[in-house]
């Protein structure tokens, strides 16, 4: 699984990369210290094409309050792009703030899952998890999920 | 004489003229004035013989009873051959004074070429001696007039002041008259002064009544007055005498009571704090201090008798109107009254606000309001300058403690995880601190902005969804310790609608909930905790109920834990003493009311009562 960590707090960053390392091993992680570099990254994605082989994030995990672009001008770039299969990355925003106002926004976002409070703790690693397997384009092979086994199986037959 | 013998008729004869002679008074003088001839009469009136006077120049002709210029005069007429009438007056020798109605002709001889002077005297001494007399009385009863203490005036129906017997108001006679009575007095009295005038004149009988007036110092004075209308020949009113007796003479205890009401005067006249206007029942303006007058720019004379709305900005005519009406009734039903805030317009047309406050009473029939008008225009001001101040502050709290939960947030991160790190005994010890430390800090900051998100994000109202709030509340506490022992009952029955702030009403469910949960007994006997939430609405209000069976608190802390910061559970260190508070604040805003049962061991019974409408 592809991760895509977005947040300008280094060390907010470095937690959330352990406590996802922690749990599943086998997930590809990407950190971006701006909401900027997270969208040129994804544009340059779309102009190349996507190859199998690239960095194509399956989860987004989006910080809300950023400067220069925040979480929400992420979400309304992120809805201009057009090649990529939006439907297939999942955005959640990872933040501490909870207000009513931002809860309601999320809530109205098309592109934004859900809201996850700050810190990242392992239950909702978790339960990122369980919810992405039927999304699963690839398997990862070194999951450790016994029900994955028979899925794994069904692919290679 | 022989010329006048020649004119008469042939009839007439010397005895008849004679007869002319003798009973009119005559004289003859030559041409350089001395007598030729006087008759017998003439000598009587002079007391004196006619041998003394023939020869002697005529001294009647240039007595100092008149100035020269008659005698010039005379002379000139009679010298060009002219007929001269007048008053000549002289003493006679025994010094009596005496006055004749001359008529003098010259005759002219064409024989002898000279010019004689015949004039014919009538004696007028009696009518003239009445006539001094007559003057004497007038100028007795003119002094007369001008002595008695009473301002007499003719004058038109419409006041103008045709005449007057005397100075008033320290104006010359002559200059009191065709100005207007009525300037001489205050607008105030103005209608009143006029009505009476007016009564005499379409009664046509004389009027009696009595007038008061302030002078420029406020000193009350009072006036009898007497009307009675003047007539044509054919019964119509053209004028009006009328008298004014100042009244000056009073009883002491009246004198007091005219020196309190000049002093009360001067200070309402004075003010110019406080706009004062004093409308009648048909809402015309009759009072007008000065304060009003340096607020709406209007003098007293121009606005004595105009309507009150005059005094309203257009724009806000039509609500301060209303505004208005209800004051007054709530005058009539005898109800206390709050001051009211309005626009007002000055004269150059710029609005300004004001605080207004109504007060009425009633002299005789009539009611009388009395307006008191605070110009507002600076505390309005300031008030924005607060309401800006404020908003900033209550922004400045919100974006700290939101800014403020993100390096908690972060800590708690790094904290989770140490703790899968092996670590000595002794630093997980101190590792457990710091979480306690850092999970606190962390909520503080949280429940402030909580707290601080109600007071800066005023959300539109809306129809409240009581079940989805508890639902979302209920969802977002999942993470709080004992949540998932507790048996919660939601009991929602909104069959009215209730509409109101969406937010509000959240952070009152939230806060209730969430210290239900807290204050639940401890973890041995979380199985049989419940939490039991119930709403109930009507048309008139929609009452929420939130109890446990929690630990409780003593009943003498109830009335303190909706204060700042106050926290009725020492042993428990969770609570930040803000959230009743807040919600305490939401209720009140919300014209509500809260409510609390409780005692120790026996749970904590909330209930909140919010109206309909606000």
């Amino acid at each position: 699984m592809n991760i895509m960590l977005i947040d300008d707090n280094k060390i907010d960053l470095f937690v959330n990369q352990k406590i996802i390392e922690r749990l599943s091993t086998g997930c590809d992680i990407r950190a971006f210290t701006s909401a900027n570099s997270a969208i040129n990254f994804l544009k340059i994605l779309e102009d190349e094409g996507a190859y199998p082989t690239m960095f194509v994030p399956d989860v987004i995990l989006l910080d809300i309050n950023m400067p220069e672009m925040d979480g929400f001008q992420f979400l309304e770039e992120f809805e201009e792009l057009n090649k990529i299969d939006k439907k297939s990355i999942r955005i959640y925003m990872l933040s501490s703030s909870t207000s009513p106002q931002d809860v309601e926004k999320i809530e109205a976002s098309n592109s934004c899952i859900g809201l996850i409070a700050k810190p990242l703790k392992i239950y909702n690693v978790e339960e990122l998890l369980e919810e992405f397997r039927p999304y699963l384009k690839r398997f990862d092979a070194e999951a450790e999920d016994v029900s994955l086994v028979g899925f794994k199986q069904s692919i290679e037959v | 004489m022989e010329a006048i013998k020649y004119s008469l008729l042939s009839s007439l004869n010397d005895e008849v003229l004679e007869t002319v002679f003798e009973n009119s008074i005559v004289s003859i003088t030559d041409s350089l004035g001395r007598i030729e001839y006087v008759n017998n009469k003439f000598c009587k009136i002079l007391d004196c013989n006619a041998n003394k006077l023939i020869g002697e120049t005529h001294e009647l002709l240039k007595s100092p009873l008149h100035s020269d210029r008659v005698y010039k005069n005379l002379w000139r007429t009679i010298k060009m051959g002219n007929k001269w009438s007048g008053v000549l007056a002289d003493f006679s020798k025994t010094g009596n004074p005496f006055w004749l109605d001359t008529t003098i002709i010259p005759l002219i001889n064409e024989e002898q070429k000279n010019v004689k002077y015949l004039a014919i005297y009538n004696d007028v001494t009696k009518y003239h001696e009445k006539n001094i007399k007559l003057l004497q009385d007038d100028l007795a009863s003119k002094n007369f007039l001008k002595k008695i203490p009473l301002n007499v005036f003719t004058i038109s129906r419409y006041g103008k002041i045709l005449n007057a017997n005397k100075r008033f108001c320290s104006n010359k006679v002559n200059d009191l008259i065709d100005t207007y009575l009525y300037d001489y007095f205050s607008p105030e009295v103005f209608e009143y002064f006029k009505q009476n005038i007016d009564k005499a004149c379409v009664d046509k009988l004389t009027h009696e009544f009595e007038l008061y007036d302030f002078n420029v110092v406020g000193e009350k004075k009072f006036f009898s007055v007497v009307v009675s209308p003047n007539f044509d020949e054919i019964g119509v009113v053209v004028s009006a005498t009328i008298a004014l007796y100042k009244i000056t003479k009073h009883n002491s205890s009246s004198n007091k009571l005219i020196d309190a009401e000049a002093k009360f005067r001067t200070i309402y006249q004075s003010i110019n704090v406080g706009i004062i206007v004093v409308a009648n029942d048909k809402g015309n303006i009759t009072e007008w201090n000065k304060g009003a007058e340096a607020a709406f720019g209007y003098e007293k004379e121009e606005i004595i008798g105009k309507s009150l709305t005059v005094l309203m900005s257009d724009k806000y005519r039509k609500g301060n109107i209303t505004q208005l009406k209800k004051t007054v009734n709530r005058i009539k039903n005898k109800q206390n009254v709050n001051a009211v805030e309005m626009c007002c317009l000055n004269k150059d047309g710029s609005q300004f606000p004001v605080e207004f406050a109504l007060s009425s009473g009633k002299i005789g029939d009539s009611s009388f309001y009395c307006a008191m008008m605070l110009d507002i225009t600076k505390r309005k001001l300031l008030e924005n300058k607060l309401k800006v101040k404020t908003k900033d502050l209550e922004l400045f709290l919100y974006r700290s403690a939101h800014d403020l939960k993100a390096p908690f947030s972060s800590a708690e991160g790094l904290l989770d995880l140490l703790k899968d790190e092996k670590v000595s005994e002794e630093k997980e010890l101190l590792m457990g601190m710091l979480d306690t430390v850092v999970k606190d800090g962390k909520e503080l900051s949280e429940s402030l902005s909580q707290a601080s998100n109600i007071l800066i994000n005023k959300s539109e109202i809306k129809k409240i969804n009581f079940s989805k709030i508890i639902d979302g509340v209920l969802a977002s506490l999942k993470g709080v310790e004992k949540f998932s022992a507790i048996n919660f009952k939601v009991d929602v029955i909104d069959t009215c609608d209730f509409n109101s702030y969406q937010e509000k009403i959240k952070y009152i469910l939230q806060n209730l909930i969430q210290n239900a949960i807290k204050y639940s007994t401890d973890i041995e006997e979380l199985d049989k905790s419940y939490v039991n939430i119930i709403v109930r609405t009507s048309q008139k209000e929609v009452i929420v109920i939130v109890e446990d069976n929690g630990v409780g608190m003593h009943k003498k802390k109830i009335h303190k834990i909706f204060d700042l910061y106050y926290r009725a559970n020492r042993f428990n260190e969770t609570g930040h003493g803000l959230g009743l508070y807040v919600v305490k604040n939401i209720v009140s805003e919300l014209k509500g009311r809260v409510s609390v049962e409780s005692s120790v061991g026996n749970g904590a019974r909330f209930e909140i009562v919010l109206p309909s409408s606000v």
